[in-house]
């Protein structure tokens, strides 16, 4: 290698060296600048206790009335429904729940199609009232009575759900409730020991009466 | 690349669907709470009332017919094979053309005729005589199960008709609590 080879080479090689000593401080530069920004300081409050959430619950349910005598309710059946006949039964609805409800109704429902159930002029007819203290067993309320519902057909209740008035939907609120069935008093004729069509004699349908409350609106509180 | 950019661009619009359902607000929904019974069965009653030779609660669902005598005592039976009672009934008595009838009675009810006007038990009772193909309302209480043994006699040969009829509305309904 010439003289001025070398020199050039030596230039090089001292070049090559310098800008590699200043991209590592570049880089180191750079990587504690960064380090820097992403090492924020954090601070943190927190409750210890009371940070407790629960959820209230709608919860409703039905009984029999416990008042010895009238305590057939919905699950003893009806063996023997003739027109004119009234029969009374003894209903204690509670809205078990947390929640106050709303909007009460009450549908029919049965597997059943025959004139009892569908027809709504000769058919069963349903009205509830309610009582304030419990109901006599011959059906006398010592308190104040209010109309749940009036007189309205088996088949009405059947094929839609129907807006009640019940006394309280409150949380832990008891309704004494006293379901009237009437089959009226019909003018068929039976001739020669033959029903006519479409009767409502020797029938028998089975009915799941269903009791629905919402939940009351949604509250927004400050507290 | 044609085929690449549609299934980009499907990507992205479920994505971004995925991305709008996740950042709406919950839909507003009621609650609700139902108390129902398991189920309440209702049976109706039932009036079934025929007329028949001999006592029977067997229902041919057909008008009684026989055959009656000169002077002969014919003895037949109002049935209720049903489960309800009923305060009156209505028969239709079809006689022989010209027939006079000189007796028409009956023995208390669920009582036999074991004779000639002679009861299983008491004394029989007479009734009001029908005309014949006219149609006669007797006002006797027929119970459910029950019957009512009647006996005619009459002055002709020929045949003997006993259509039945009885009504819900002589039928008288109860109030019960239970």
């Amino acid at each position: 290698m010439s003289p001025i080879a070398n020199v050039l080479s030596k230039s090089a090689g001292s070049l090559a060296l310098k800008i590699t000593i200043i991209a590592a401080a570049a880089i180191g530069g750079a990587g504690l600048v960064s380090s820097n920004v992403f090492a924020a300081l954090t601070a943190t409050a927190s409750n210890t206790t009371g940070g407790s959430v629960t959820t209230g619950t709608l919860s409703l349910t039905l009984a029999p009335s416990s008042v010895s005598g009238i305590t057939g309710g919905f699950t003893t059946a009806i063996t023997a429904m003739g027109p004119g006949d009234t029969v009374n039964r003894y209903i204690d609805l509670t809205n078990a729940g947390t929640l106050d409800g709303a909007t009460p109704t009450l549908q029919i429902a049965s597997v059943d199609s025959n004139t009892i159930v569908n027809n709504p002029t000769t058919g069963l007819q349903v009205s509830i009232s309610a009582c304030t203290v419990a109901w006599t067993n011959t059906g006398t309320c010592s308190g104040t009575t209010t109309v749940v519902i009036a007189s309205t057909p088996v088949a009405t209740l059947k094929s839609s759900a129907q807006n009640i008035t019940l006394p309280t939907v409150l949380a832990g609120g008891l309704n004494r409730l006293k379901v009237s069935m009437v089959l009226p008093a019909g003018s068929e004729n039976t001739v020669n020991g033959v029903l006519p069509v479409n009767t409502v004699q020797g029938l028998t349908a089975a009915l799941t009466w269903s009791f629905t409350v919402t939940e009351r609106s949604a509250v927004t509180t400050n507290s | 690349m044609r085929r690449n950019r549609r299934s980009a661009s499907l990507v992205a619009a479920v994505v971004g669907a995925l991305i709008l359902a996740l950042t709406q607000p919950p839909a507003s929904f009621a609650t609700t709470a139902v108390a129902k019974n398991n189920t309440l069965s209702v049976t109706t009653r039932s009036l079934i009332v025929f007329a028949t030779g001999a006592q029977t609660f067997t229902n041919t669902g057909t008008p009684y017919s026989g055959i009656i005598g000169n002077g002969t005592v014919r003895t037949f039976h109002i049935n209720n094979s049903g489960t309800l009672s009923v305060s009156r009934f209505t028969l239709t008595i079809t006689l022989p053309a010209n027939s006079n009838i000189s007796a028409f009675r009956r023995c208390a009810v669920n009582v036999t005729f074991t004779g000639t006007n002679t009861c299983a038990s008491g004394s029989s009772t007479n009734v009001t005589q029908p005309v014949s193909g006219v149609a006669t309302v007797y006002s006797l209480s027929l119970p459910a199960n029950g019957f009512y043994s009647f006996q005619i006699v009459q002055n002709k040969v020929g045949s003997l008709g006993i259509s039945t009829l009885v009504s819900l509305s002589d039928v008288t309904g109860a109030v019960t609590h239970s």
